[in-house]
């Protein structure tokens, strides 16, 4: 026999555990075939997208289907990718990293100065990828240390790194290493070739985002993190050290983004200041259309990748076809926004809680119920 | 005292409410006269807010009539049932606790004056508050900074400016200390006075002697019995309706167990959460079970986080000799806990079995330094899925969509695999099957036999009484009995839980 | 374990309402302080024309913040999941060049200005439902930001589109009573938000929604009702923000909407400090809007380049989230 009530449990069970106005779809029997395709429905919006792109663009451009133009697509997409990439990491793990502009321009400088002033290769990078460690350690220390949300502490980092650029570049004065001896080692990294086919930045994506996705998937500290992003307070009850694994996400997000601008600095053999926050946007919504693709609504290293890439035939679509740079930013959000409104409505036509769900509504609200003990932000520190 | 001859003023009968096959309510009926407060008791599960939420248009019934002063009426929807006359003053407190006393109390009713006059809407506030309640609130504070007994006045006096005529307790008292009681009785004394039907709905049955006339019990979703209280009937009595049989003393199947060793697994010394808990002391030995109860608020929700270390807490708490700092630290020195909340906090529901079974012992799983290995997890948790006969047996499952029982085997399954010692388990069986229970106990029993220590928090009295070598009953924040689990009855434990008896010597 | 991580407790011990008090006054004092600062570091600073100016920079800031801070109080200010609009400055970039291209094209300066803001009412139209839908708020207007943008790109043709007409330069050079005009249109703006926010059942069931909107719905509210109606206003003041600030500038300047994004959320979520209840609000998006624009007038005065302003707001805005995240430990 029970005394009390149990706790409110966050996912709604019955119709009724909704405020007012929420709209059920809850209560309807469904047959499990039915409710298997209203489950399958909203992840294949992605690939149908993607294929319908490939087939208005293909109809309307004879150049657009050639290998030639599809392998420019792919060398066009390289630095995106990483940077999706890394952003796939901070996204997985709960949170949201706004300043990897910030880690990708400071890594960019700092190798494009070094390689100015003559230094060899492996310390340009080496160099790149500190300052990227760096805005990850404060990202880092600002969310877990100082409890700051996610967004805006790394929208202070945005800011600050912005700053800190033009301080450092005297104003946003662009580096240029045209006029300079560029190490070997560093001009591969933008300039390769592999099997003198394949745009060596290509192979350099793939081998971060192999790397990468085998981290997220396969290793202990990918389940950790993702369980940790989940689930914060589950994880914590399992034994995980919450904040430290989100903190490595971060940091490993920067890191990432750094490495991209690392190739970006050799890609352009320059370095313009405040270039890297223009991929942001874009990698943004590269993790969100990615995310549909997965059966729990997760970003994984190869739907951000599917995202970039439907991005990347997106603009080189509209450009074959004539249509200015303007309209591609246009053509961009569109298909964003018509991408995840879809993915909410199938979703919420399919009726199941299912994680898609939790991705893309906003969790019910915290009812101000002072008996229902609230273990909100899991920790691993602190004293009793 | 309101006498028979008081006309009927609302009329339940034969409520019927389904949930898939799951059948809440069969043919309930319940009546309220006017100016009568009628006490509504059942075991959690038993209907009671059910019922309610069917009163307050939350949920339709699936049959039966409903009558409001001898008219039929229908309540699809929460406005019907405010506009109706019913009123509901909830368990939970909504509202928003950045808004002032006055904003919080005449929202959604504010007036359209074109500018609000905030001085004179919190003079109106503090008056309707002490008009209402007799107490005096500073109608300008925030919500927020107001004691919880403060903000159920706002609930309160909401209710009773809507004038309704049919108000309806869920469990109103538990937040509130004594003197605060007496106050809310008294405002209830006050609107039956005027004719309003009160159903009262508490656990604490040494209050529901106080203030009610009539106690209906619910049992398993039906009527279970009335039982009035100025005619001759007894708190023994509901007690005995609410457990189902006229119990005499509990009767225990199994021997008495004795501890493995003296050197305690658990040790917690003085383990206080401010405002939830008021110092917890206690020892649990290898092959011992002990179980803590009481009733909402009485602590008994928050123990279970502060002893792991998921909420804060003063005090110590030492598992297999080792200082516990935090939860990593629980689990690393032996520790499993099983959270009430089982969706939320228990289960991973968007990972699959094999990943749930396998969440608190990624080492074991791992090779060359940190990979996962398939091949591991699919052994591991196969061999788990196995011995707790998870349903189905597929380690690809995803857990969200498990049933509630088997959802437990697998969080419970996932300290079978870091072979933990010391378990603590809150509310492990509720929402769960019968049988999935049974097997839930058998295997705890296995795991005591074997050497764990293991501590229960139960709001189930079955459960404790049925499982426990040692009971402590909380009461609002403080341990008030410490029984033997061997001989004890659920009655008897209800009655130190809900206030009716206090016990000043533990046994 | 962490504070956060503390359950509300069944018995809640009341908190010291003068603390919260103090603090909000220390905001107005820190600016109070700040700009005492610049006025005596600064022959310049505190000059009858130099005080229009950055009056008149603030403008923009505060009314594109008001907007926001529509959006922050009736959304939840927890960014991830609830109420923000990213698309505000993108929307301030469009309407200023749907108005500028409108008078160019020979509309009169009254339906230039009406074109404009119906196109960003549009936006935020978009944005409300999204969001209604159950969408994201971030990812929502992260799309429409970008649609805008884009807007904004084709419709200029990606050139700096002079802003002429009686209307706009009394916006920019015009001043009744001393006051420049912008300033006028601020107060105008403010005292109406300020009224429509805090002297309103609109307003206070906004903050209600924001608040808890389970304890909005019960009390007989439609959360997504104000929750929609948000956005709408935001892109609608965004919008005229844009106007005003184009009006200032003489021109529409392609992609000056990306620029002010960041300020107009800096001076949203700074208002909060400002607030006993510590919630965004009217007039402490305003005391912010004047603190950031008189930031940068000022160390522009003292000498300090512009990079380290963009530093400064970085650190400003630091601090306010500390300030906040001081108040949600307490509060809990």
């Amino acid at each position: 026999m029970n005394l009390t009530q149990e706790r409110s449990t966050p996912a709604p069970t019955t119709p009724a555990n909704l405020p007012p106005g929420t709209g059920t779809a809850a209560g309807t029997p469904r047959t499990t075939a039915a409710r298997r395709a209203g489950a399958l429905a909203p992840r294949l919006i992605t690939p149908v997208a993607l294929a319908a792109v490939l087939f208005v663009f293909g109809t309307m451009s004879p150049v657009f289907l050639t290998a030639g133009n599809l392998l420019g697509v792919l060398a066009q997409l390289s630095i995106l990718g990483l940077v999706a990439t890394g952003l796939t990491i901070a996204v997985r793990a709960g949170g949201i990293d706004l300043s990897i502009g910030v880690a990708l321009d400071l890594s960019a400088l700092a190798a494009a100065a070094l390689i100015y002033d003559g230094y060899r290769a492996w310390v340009a990078i080496v160099a790149g990828l500190l300052f990227g460690l760096l805005v990850g350690a404060i990202n880092a220390a600002l969310i877990f240390l100082l409890r700051i949300p996610p967004f805006l502490a790394t929208l202070s980092v945005w800011f600050i790194g912005t700053s800190v650029q033009q301080l450092l570049t005297g104003g946003g004065a662009p580096t240029y290493l045209s006029s300079r001896p560029v190490p070997e080692g560093f001009a591969l990294l933008g300039h390769g070739w592999f099997l003198d086919t394949i745009d060596g930045t290509i192979l350099i994506l793939v081998l971060v985002a192999l790397g990468t996705g085998l981290l997220l998937s396969a290793t202990r500290w990918g389940r950790a993190v993702t369980m940790a992003g989940e689930q914060p307070t589950a994880a914590a009850i399992g034994g995980l050290r919450v904040r430290r694994l989100g903190a490595s996400a971060y940091i490993l997000c920067s890191l990432v983004a750094a490495f991209a601008g690392v190739v970006l600095a050799s890609r352009t053999t320059s370095f313009v200041p405040g270039s890297g926050q223009s991929y942001l946007m874009d990698a943004i919504g590269a993790v969100f259309i990615g995310a549909t693709l997965s059966k729990f609504g997760r970003a994984t290293v190869p739907g951000t990748l599917v995202g970039v890439l439907l991005f990347a035939l997106l603009s080189n679509g509209m450009n074959l076809i004539g249509l200015s740079f303007f309209w591609q930013g246009l053509g961009r959000g569109v298909v964003l926004l018509a991408i995840l409104v879809l993915g909410v409505l199938l979703t919420r036509r399919a009726g199941s809680p299912s994680a898609l769900n939790a991705l893309f509504r906003r969790p019910p609200p915290r009812t101000q119920s002072p008996k229902t003990s609230q273990p909100v932000a899991p920790t691993t520190e602190g004293s009793r | 005292m309101t006498s028979v001859s008081e006309p009927v003023l609302l009329c339940l009968s034969g409520i019927a409410k389904s949930f898939g096959s799951a059948r809440a309510l069969d043919d309930v009926d319940l009546t309220v006269r006017r100016g009568e407060v009628l006490g509504l008791v059942g075991e959690n599960g038993a209907g009671k807010s059910t019922l309610i939420k069917i009163l307050t248009g939350l949920y339709t019934a699936d049959g039966g009539t409903i009558e409001l002063d001898g008219g039929a009426v229908q309540i699809n929807r929460p406005a019907d049932a405010q506009s109706l006359g019913i009123h509901v003053i909830h368990q939970e407190r909504h509202l928003a606790g950045r808004l002032t006393v006055a904003e919080n109390l005449y929202l959604g009713h504010l007036p359209r004056t074109g500018w609000l006059d905030r001085g004179g809407l919190e003079r109106r506030a503090a008056e309707d508050i002490k008009r209402c309640t007799g107490q005096s609130l500073d109608a300008g504070l925030l919500t927020d900074e107001l004691t919880v007994a403060q903000q159920q006045l706002i609930q309160i006096t909401r209710a009773v400016l809507a004038e309704p005529r049919v108000l309806i307790l869920d469990e109103p008292t538990a937040p509130l200390a004594s003197g605060e009681v007496e106050q809310l009785f008294g405002t209830l004394r006050r609107l039956r006075g005027q004719g309003v039907g009160i159903i009262y709905v508490s656990h604490y049955l040494q209050e529901l002697q106080d203030i009610t006339d009539r106690i209906t019990v619910l049992r398993n979703g039906r009527n279970a019995g009335d039982i009035h209280l100025g005619a001759g009937g007894t708190l023994q009595d509901v007690v005995e309706l609410m457990v189902g049989r006229t119990v005499t003393e509990f009767d225990h199947a199994r021997t008495p167990r004795t501890p493995i060793t003296a050197e305690p697994a658990l040790e917690i010394e003085a383990l206080a959460v401010p405002g939830a808990l008021e110092g917890l002391d206690l020892q649990i030995r290898p092959g011992e079970v002990v179980a803590i109860t009481g009733l909402v608020g009485s602590g008994v929700d928050v123990v279970a986080d502060a002893i792991t270390g998921i909420i804060r807490a003063s005090g110590s708490v030492r598992v297999n000799g080792h200082a516990v700092r935090d939860s990593a630290g629980f689990v690393a020195a032996g520790g499993a806990y099983v959270p009430s909340n089982r969706r939320r906090d228990g289960l991973l529901i968007r990972h699959t079995v094999a990943e749930n079974l396998t969440a608190a012992s990624l080492r074991k799983i791992s090779r060359f330094g940190g990979f996962l290995s398939k091949a591991r997890e699919r052994a591991l948790s196969g061999r788990l899925i196995d011995r707790l006969d998870v349903r189905p047996a597929d380690g690809d499952a995803v857990g969200g969509s498990l049933s509630g029982g088997n959802q437990q085997k697998v969080v419970l399954g996932k300290w079978l695999a870091t072979e933990a010692s010391v378990f603590i388990l809150d509310q492990p069986t509720s929402g769960v099957d019968v049988g999935s229970r049974a097997q839930i106990y058998a295997h705890l029993n296995g795991l005591v036999d074997d050497g764990a220590a293991v501590l229960v928090v139960t709001v189930d009295l079955e459960e404790l009484v049925g499982i426990a070598d040692r009971i402590l009953v909380l009461h609002r924040g403080r341990v008030v009995a410490d029984l033997s689990g061997h001989g004890v009855t659920t009655d008897r434990v209800l009655t130190i839980a809900s206030g009716a008896e206090s016990v000043k010597e533990p046994a | 374990m962490s504070t956060t991580a503390t359950p509300t407790a069944p018995v809640a011990v009341p908190r010291n309402a003068t603390r919260k008090s103090v603090l909000a006054w220390a905001g107005y004092a820190a600016v109070v302080l700040v700009l005492g600062f610049f006025a005596v570091a600064s022959p310049h600073f505190a000059t009858p024309g130099n005080i229009g100016a950055v009056l008149t920079q603030a403008t923009v800031f505060a009314v594109a913040g008001i907007g926001l801070s529509t959006v922050i109080a009736t959304g939840g200010d927890d960014v991830l999941t609830g109420g923000i609009d990213l698309s505000v400055g993108a929307v301030c970039g469009l309407a200023g060049t749907i108005a500028a291209v409108a008078t160019t094209a020979g509309l009169p300066a009254g339906t230039a200005i009406l074109v404009s803001l119906a196109a960003a009412a549009a936006i935020g139209v978009t944005n409300g439902a999204a969001v209604v839908l159950g969408l994201r708020p971030l990812l929502a207007t992260l799309a429409t930001m970008g649609i805008a943008t884009s807007l904004e790109l084709v419709i200029s043709g990606n050139i700096k589109t002079a802003l002429d007409g009686e209307l706009f330069r009394w916006l920019r050079e015009g001043s009744i009573a001393g006051l420049p005009a912008a300033v006028l249109v601020l107060v105008a703006i403010g005292a109406l938000a300020w009224w429509a926010l805090g002297r309103t059942p609109f307003g206070i069931n906004s903050y209600a929604v924001g608040n808890n909107a389970t304890a909005a719905a019960v009390a007989g509210l439609n959360p997504n009702r104000y929750r929609f109606g948000s956005y709408v206003i935001s892109s609608v003041l965004g919008g005229a923000a844009g106007i005003l600030l184009a009006s200032r500038l003489s021109a529409a300047v392609p992609g000056i909407g990306a620029q002010v994004l960041l300020d107009i959320i800096l001076v949203a979520y700074m208002s909060a400090v400002f607030s006993r209840r510590l919630v965004v609000n009217v007039p402490g998006t305003v005391v912010a809007a004047v603190f950031v624009a008189g930031l940068s007038n000022g160390l522009t005065l003292l000498g300090v380049t512009s990079q380290w302003t963009g530093a400064a707001k970085g650190a400003l805005i630091l601090l306010v989230l500390a300030v906040v995240a001081l108040r949600g430990r307490n509060a809990r």
